[in-house]
């Protein structure tokens, strides 16, 4: 739920109060824009859509009920506008195989057992790689889960989907982005 | 750490350990700047057109209200006071005797009233923004 700051925040802003614009940006500027930039990749596109979320959350602020908490409220705005920007863009999915996916034991890491303290950068690279490969609404949903930190019942009120059907996207979201990094990872060597 | 969290697996935590360390993105201040001036602007249009709609409609209230007013006093003061005003309207064809004047024919000469009394008013208002200055 909405935390006390938040609502005194929200209120001020309802109220009129641009001053605190300033606030709400500094909260949760560098968590949208980091979001959307893992997503996207480009500094400019990450920028333009950072941009459109926040100009829309406080043009549509007095529609904001309380109803979910107020980081989840932003996320969806997020959420559909990355989505409905990027829907007919094509990403590059290095999947000649796709049984490929399948092929990943789902209890272990596929980069496990290397010698995690020297590939530990690359890892990080490929997975931001990957991310970046993956369709919007796929890495949006990975992201807002391990990076928002956001619960699978938070999922499906910011994306619309059912929870049941959140927790089988992820499993197969997880499944991808595995093969994805460990794809980038031989590409690479 | 919640229950629905699908954290079941080895490969599950090493992913969410990946994300966790994976380096953050603070909102250049360039943006920032420009998102909070283009809101307060877009905030301050949204105050004008919410009074230019306050406006018009008290505007529009009045003039209904003004309207009626002097429809009625037309018909139960004026034109009963002023037999040669209600020269100037035709027939009413009304047979009962009820309503001796035609309602268009009011409605015509109280726009005609209005547009009168509007001219003076401005013409007014014209002379005395003249003398001010």
């Amino acid at each position: 739920m909405t935390t006390t700051d938040d609502k005194e925040l929200i209120a001020r802003i309802q109220a009129g109060d641009t001053a605190a614009y300033r606030e709400t940006m500094k909260r949760y500027g560098t968590p949208i824009f980091t979001l959307i930039r893992r997503i996207v990749g480009s500094r400019e596109d990450a920028e333009e859509l950072t941009q459109d979320v926040f100009l829309k959350a406080f043009d549509r602020i007095g529609r904001y009920r309380g109803e979910s908490s107020f980081s989840t409220w932003l996320y969806r705005i997020a959420y559909n506008c990355a989505v409905s920007k990027y829907r007919k863009r094509k990403r590059e999915m290095p999947f000649a195989d796709e049984t490929a996916q399948e092929r990943i034991p789902d209890t272990n890491a596929p980069w496990q057992g290397e010698d995690a303290s020297g590939k530990r950068e690359a890892l990080l690279s490929a997975l931001e790689t990957a991310l970046s490969r993956l369709p919007t609404e796929e890495a949006m949903i990975v992201s807002l889960f391990y990076t928002a930190r956001k619960s699978v019942e938070e999922l499906a009120d910011i994306t619309g989907y059912s929870a049941s059907n959140i927790k089988v996207k992820l499993h197969r979201i997880r499944r991808k982005l595995g093969t994805l990094i460990e794809n980038i990872q031989t590409t690479e060597l | 750490m919640k229950n629905d969290r699908l954290h079941t697996s080895a490969f599950d935590t090493e992913l969410a350990e990946l994300f966790r360390e994976l380096p953050e993105y603070p909102l250049p201040s360039g943006l920032e700047t420009r998102i909070l001036r283009e809101a307060t602007l877009r905030h301050a249009r949204r105050q004008k057109q919410l009074k230019i709609a306050l406006w018009i409609a008290l505007g529009g209230t009045a003039a209904v209200l003004l309207g009626c007013a002097v429809f009625f006093l037309l018909r139960y003061e004026l034109l009963p006071a002023f037999p040669s005003l209600s020269s100037l309207l035709p027939a009413s064809g009304s047979e009962s005797g009820e309503n001796p004047y035609p309602f268009w024919g009011m409605i015509g000469l109280e726009a005609l009233i209005l547009l009168v009394g509007q001219q003076y008013l401005f013409r007014r208002l014209r002379k005395q923004t003249k003398n001010k200055d």
